[in-house]
């Protein structure tokens, strides 16, 4: 079972668009969807802000599939990754440090996809759902 | 002689003239369908299907009830730009 950490963009994406890749993702065998608390609450906010009500309930459906990290975010896991990544991004990365994940999923090439935040995740890998359904369908 | 003002799935009408009629106009209220009631003329209830209305308290507590959001996460969290989406989606298609 491998342990795949999905970050806001992604579960935000496979709520917006039956049809991706981030979708996709919930139907796969042989891996555990993991979210944190900052993540679920992060992804609710802009659900309830930018998309229709039954969205909603396709979050709420989409969150049931997966399993809820029990982390608070911490100060200095922030601190951390604020060194190397954009700060509107830094809270999420230091959870994806946290979780402890072997894979995190994100549609954030730019930000998330980069040398420095590669490194400071060591030993996770950083993969788009494209590239994570490609792999798990080998 | 008042107006009655018929608008979409909505009827308007003053408070003083539904008095007399407010038996003829719950029976008008089904589904959708509701009156509102006016005074001086601006909004003031309105006669809901009793059926409609629970649907409705029942689905928004449906709704509303379950959240995580909560407030010592809140500084954690962001807005995302319609940018941002834009690419995600982008970067979302198989």
């Amino acid at each position: 079972m491998k342990r795949i950490f999905l970050d806001s963009s992604v579960l935000f994406a496979a709520v917006n668009s039956p049809t991706g890749g981030s979708a996709k993702l919930f139907t796969l065998k042989n891996v555990t969807l993991f979210v944190s608390p900052v993540v679920l609450a992060e992804v609710e906010r802009n659900c309830r802000k930018k998309l229709q009500t039954y969205h909603l309930d396709r979050f709420f459906y989409l969150v049931s599939l997966c399993t809820n990290l029990d982390q608070q975010p911490e100060s200095l896991h922030i601190k951390h990754a604020q060194k190397v990544i954009h700060e509107k991004d830094a809270v999420i990365l230091a959870e994806v440090k946290q979780s402890k994940c072997v894979i995190v999923a994100s549609l954030d090439t730019k930000h998330f996809f980069t040398k420095e935040a590669r490194a400071f995740l060591k030993p996770t890998h950083i993969m788009t759902p494209k590239e994570l359904i490609e792999l798990c369908e080998k | 002689m008042y107006r009655v003002v018929k608008w979409w799935y909505m009827t308007l009408i003053p408070i003083t003239k539904a008095r007399g009629i407010l038996g003829d106009l719950a029976d008008q209220v089904q589904g959708n369908d509701y009156i509102i009631l006016t005074k001086g003329g601006n909004p003031k209830v309105a006669l809901v299907d009793i059926a409609y209305l629970t649907r409705l308290q029942n689905d928004l507590s449906k709704l509303y009830k379950k959240t995580f959001i909560t407030p010592s996460l809140l500084p954690f969290t962001r807005e995302f730009s319609d940018a941002e989406v834009a690419s995600w989606e982008e970067n979302d298609v198989l």
